[in-house]
């Protein structure tokens, strides 16, 4: 392979701004990372000055591993870039300027694709909102968002109940989202949620994922788990909304999704001498406490996840070379 | 809505503290009522903080106690029916310290060393269960949750911490997260009811929840001055809650509405044991500890309403005698 001193030298400079800026976290959130990251591959094809085919090749797989290592943790970032290099390594082309095609192709699918999604799986999940429903959300997710929003400008009627979110109070953002679009929506604290669904009779739990492993667990958010584990006793619908580039295909080759650790100043701003603070920042939430996985495709029990897994990576889901799956947080702020 | 003067007192307090608060103001209010009129006002304070706060089976304890002795004690002066009032003041909080120190005793000696212990709230039955272990040698570490909306978790990592503890703090939300390093739950109550379901701070039941879950055992530590004998009777009380005042006010003005109870029940097949002064037992045997305290089971017991009407009628006798001196 082209070592990556060359590939650097041959990268155009707005990929290479583009990769920066996802290292250092200028772009976040899924979704935009996975779109920047196509677009990077099409500007990358776009701009090979070279003519020799096997030299291409080369070049396209450099720009992806430099792609996929600027955030080696986030799970759509290497998933919309083996997306689009499947044209390549398929060999779904027979010249140069046929390959360079391809990737410009399939690069704009998946742009494309990914802002679909958000819509389509909205519009799927609105179909499972009724008017009258007593909805309990955590965190902030476009894509939970987009299943209400929906679901409200139908004209369904309900009422939301938005968990605060410790540490950082991501709730805040979804209950200003939904206020401006004149959703009834009540801020709840996190340790409430037991309580809040018995006695608001809350009729469904949704929330986002950051990552689904491959046996349909969900990582999500601190605190989905214990909200997940509350619905089950309450016999409460408990549904995951989710783009299917959240799938992590390293799960399948058995890695384990590794929790990551934030500031203890999240928690409480002034240390106090002798008080440890741990604050993980998501948890595990186990497929059997999941009703259904809601994403742009389909709804698909938990369980199924491996179906997608296979189907999107052709049962070839990634080189497995010491990538650390962690998660990607889907937040809008 | 309640909320206001009692609620803000729990912040950062255990429900035994908040509750004798209350009880010491009552307590000056009768010492320095000058007739009858204040003193039947100082009632009507007790009457009102119940009324505020129904959860805690301390006040409702204290209440029964000071209204009885006034229905039915021996007195012929205001002078006298203060005296007694701070008598049966005064022997309610030795009994609930001694009640306390027992309970927790009990509870320590359930604690192994090595145990990692993860706790919701603030409860000074825990923190004591807590010293006692440590006093008899054993390693405890603990993890507190922060306890919102109230923050009275992080009371109680502070107390730990200054009293020598490895204590660990997180958020609420991370309980279901943390229940799997821990050994051991512990929780203080409220009031424990007639069915053997214990009322503590909201985020309580999750905890519970999410112990029974890991396989984690609970105990809840509580002298016997927090059974409710009322609830034999079917009483159900409706719990304190905080409403918009949780809501930043960018997003009040947007019409984002909060609510936040301040207490919820854990159901009695959640809980191990209750560790009471009178030893350990299943929560659901909650009648014989009722049956030991009134010497029978279901307890007689006269309506709190009455005992204040008996105690004001008393009292106004009392006026008259002075008015016909």
């Amino acid at each position: 392979m082209m070592d990556r001193d060359r590939v650097l030298e041959l990268v155009p400079s707005d990929v290479k701004r583009i990769a920066e800026d996802i290292r250092s976290m200028r772009i976040r959130g899924a979704g935009r990372i996975a779109r920047a990251a196509a677009q990077a591959l099409m500007r990358a094809a776009e701009e090979y000055k070279g003519s020799d085919l096997a030299e291409f090749l080369e070049y396209m797989e450099g720009v992806a591993q430099l792609l996929v290592s600027t955030r080696p943790t986030a799970v759509s970032l290497p998933n919309a870039v083996n997306y689009v290099m499947t044209v390549l390594r398929e060999r779904r082309y027979q010249g140069l300027e046929e390959a360079r095609r391809a990737v410009i192709t399939r690069a704009r699918e998946f742009i494309e694709y990914s802002k679909e999604a958000l819509k389509r799986l909205g519009e799927i999940g609105a179909r499972l909102i009724k008017t009258g429903d007593i909805i309990l959300t955590h965190c902030n997710s476009s894509a939970v968002e987009s299943v209400l929003v929906t679901a409200w400008r139908q004209g369904k009627r309900f009422q939301v109940y938005a968990t605060e979110t410790r540490p950082r109070f991501q709730g805040y953002i979804t209950a200003r989202d939904l206020a401006r679009e004149g959703i009834p929506v009540t801020l709840v604290p996190d340790s409430a949620v037991l309580t809040v669904m018995e006695k608001m009779r809350v009729t469904k739990v949704i929330v986002g994922a950051d990552t689904v492993t491959a046996n349909g667990a969900v990582i999500n958010k601190i605190g989905t788990s214990q909200i997940a584990l509350a619905a089950r006793k309450h016999r409460i619908t408990f549904i995951v909304a989710t783009e299917t580039y959240k799938f992590s295909p390293y799960t399948v080759v058995g890695q384990l999704v590794e929790i990551e650790e934030r500031s203890p100043a999240e928690v409480l701003e002034k240390p106090l001498p002798g008080l440890r603070v741990r604050n993980p920042a998501f948890d595990a939430t186990p497929p059997d406490y999941i009703d259904m996985i809601v994403t742009e495709r389909g709804i698909i029990p938990p369980k199924s996840a491996a179906l997608l897994l296979w189907d999107m990576f052709r049962r070839h889901p990634v080189d497995t070379e010491a990538k650390k799956p962690q998660v990607e947080e889907d937040t809008i702020a | 809505m309640p909320g206001g003067g009692l609620i803000t007192r729990l912040r950062g307090l255990g429900a035994t503290e908040a509750s004798e608060l209350v009880i010491r103001d009552f307590v000056r209010l009768v010492e320095k009522s000058s007739g009858v009129q204040e003193f039947l006002e100082a009632i009507d304070y007790l009457k009102a903080r119940i009324e505020e706060y129904p959860f805690s089976a301390l006040l409702v304890n204290v209440a029964r106690r000071v209204f009885g002795s006034l229905a039915s004690g021996d007195y012929g002066s205001l002078e006298e029916a203060r005296r007694i009032v701070i008598e049966a003041v005064e022997s309610s909080l030795r009994s609930v310290v001694a009640e306390t120190e027992a309970a927790a005793e009990i509870a320590a000696r359930r604690l192994s060393d090595g145990d990692v212990v993860l706790t919701f709230g603030y409860s000074r039955s825990v923190i004591r269960s807590l010293e006692k272990a440590a006093a008899m040698g054993k390693r405890i570490r603990v993890i507190v949750a922060e306890s919102r909306p109230l923050l009275d978790g992080l009371e109680a990592a502070k107390t730990l911490v200054e009293k020598g503890f490895d204590v660990t703090l997180i958020v609420d939300s991370a309980m279901r997260f943390f229940a799997r390093s821990a050994t051991k739950a512990l929780l203080g109550a409220d009031a424990v009811m007639a069915d053997g379901s214990v009322v503590s701070r909201a985020g309580s039941g999750l905890l519970a929840l999410v112990a029974n879950e890991a396989r984690v055992r609970l105990i809840v530590v509580a002298g016997s001055y927090k059974l409710y004998p009322e609830t034999v009777y079917g009483l159900t009380v409706e719990p304190p809650t905080l409403g918009d005042e949780i809501v930043p006010d960018e997003l009040r003005e947007i019409g984002v509405r909060g609510y936040a109870p301040l207490f919820e029940i854990i159901p009695s097949h959640l809980i191990d044991a209750l560790a009471t002064e009178r030893g350990v037992l299943a929560p659901e045997a909650v009648p014989l500890i009722i049956r030991e305290i009134y010497g029978d089971w279901p307890p007689r017991l006269e309506p709190i309403n009455t005992l204040v009407e008996k105690a004001s009628e008393r009292l106004i006798g009392l006026a008259g005698g002075v008015e016909k001196k």
